[in-house]
């Protein structure tokens, strides 16, 4: 495959953006690696250093009608063993992250729906329920602030609310 | 006045010697956005970090060097200012003018 084509056609006259032997390269500072293509998948990158031209990359990937799937970034080192049920919770956590969750629903991009059809080709759900429960420990976890007298979160009120039937949507995914 | 594909090549080297001080500086793992644990940190890691924002802000917050532009004629006079037309922020202002008195503004 032209992994020329995976570039967004707004970016193909960016230099920034560049196509090396296996991957898609995105440069900040260093280039940073987006995607590459193995067995008619595109794995992506989930990286929160470079938020947005994932993102990016994401759209043009849904709307060219390819298959695409998540992948940790430490796995581009080719040092790394590549653990598939690293994934899931990578997955969960960049979900929860702010930024990443707003400009996901800004592209109408179904995350959980991509994530539910990892697990059935890919790991069990077992492992994706164990994933989730780490991560929604995180983000209902709360201190009491002196001072003020309030609870405080360490993420938003939207996310929390999101997580509570989260679940619940990955089973309706699930069945569907 | 340079443009500003130069003044964001030279942001970039800047950035670039900031980041280094931190590099293999750390006694414990450092953590990255992803929340992954790397041993030595390399000058990725620190992207999306507290040290990339710090090092990518052109001004500090002490007092002699809280006006400082760092790519422009005026970035060594702090308080006496030179207002020539190959400033920027001399064409900042005609341009507020120009638009009040087409009533853009």
């Amino acid at each position: 495959m032209d992994l020329y084509k995976l570039i967004p056609k707004k970016q193909r006259h960016n230099r920034e953006w560049s196509v090396g032997k296996d991957y898609v390269f995105f440069k900040k500072l260093h280039n940073v690696p987006l995607c590459y293509f193995k067995d008619g998948i595109v794995w992506v990158f989930l990286d929160l250093r470079i938020q947005r031209q994932v993102v990016d990359l994401i759209h043009h990937l849904e709307n060219s009608n390819l298959k695409f799937y998540f992948t940790h970034p430490e796995f581009s080192n080719p040092g790394e063993e590549f653990n598939i049920n690293k994934i899931p919770l990578h997955c969960f956590r960049c979900y929860a992250d702010s930024k990443f969750y707003k400009s996901i629903k800004k592209i109408d991009f179904d995350f959980i729906e991509n994530l539910v059809n990892f697990t059935k080709e890919f790991s069990d759900f077992e492992t994706l329920l164990l994933n989730f429960k780490i991560v929604q420990k995180e983000v209902g976890k709360k201190w009491y602030d002196y001072w003020s007298k309030k609870d405080i979160w360490d993420y938003s009120e939207e996310i929390r609310e999101e997580f509570r039937t989260l679940w619940r949507e990955i089973q309706i995914n699930n069945i569907l | 006045m340079r443009g500003r594909a130069w003044r964001r090549f030279k942001h970039e080297i800047v950035v670039k010697k900031r980041l280094s001080r931190h590099m293999h500086s750390n006694w414990w793992a450092f953590q990255n956005i992803n929340k992954s644990y790397c041993g030595e940190s390399t000058m990725i890691d620190f992207l999306g970090t507290k040290e990339y924002f710090i090092a990518k802000t052109l001004t500090t917050e002490k007092h002699d060097t809280k006006n400082k532009v760092k790519f422009s004629p005026n970035k060594n006079y702090n308080y006496w200012r030179d207002h020539t037309n190959e400033t920027r922020e001399y064409q900042k202002k005609v341009f507020r003018i120009i638009l009040k008195e087409n009533g853009l503004i």
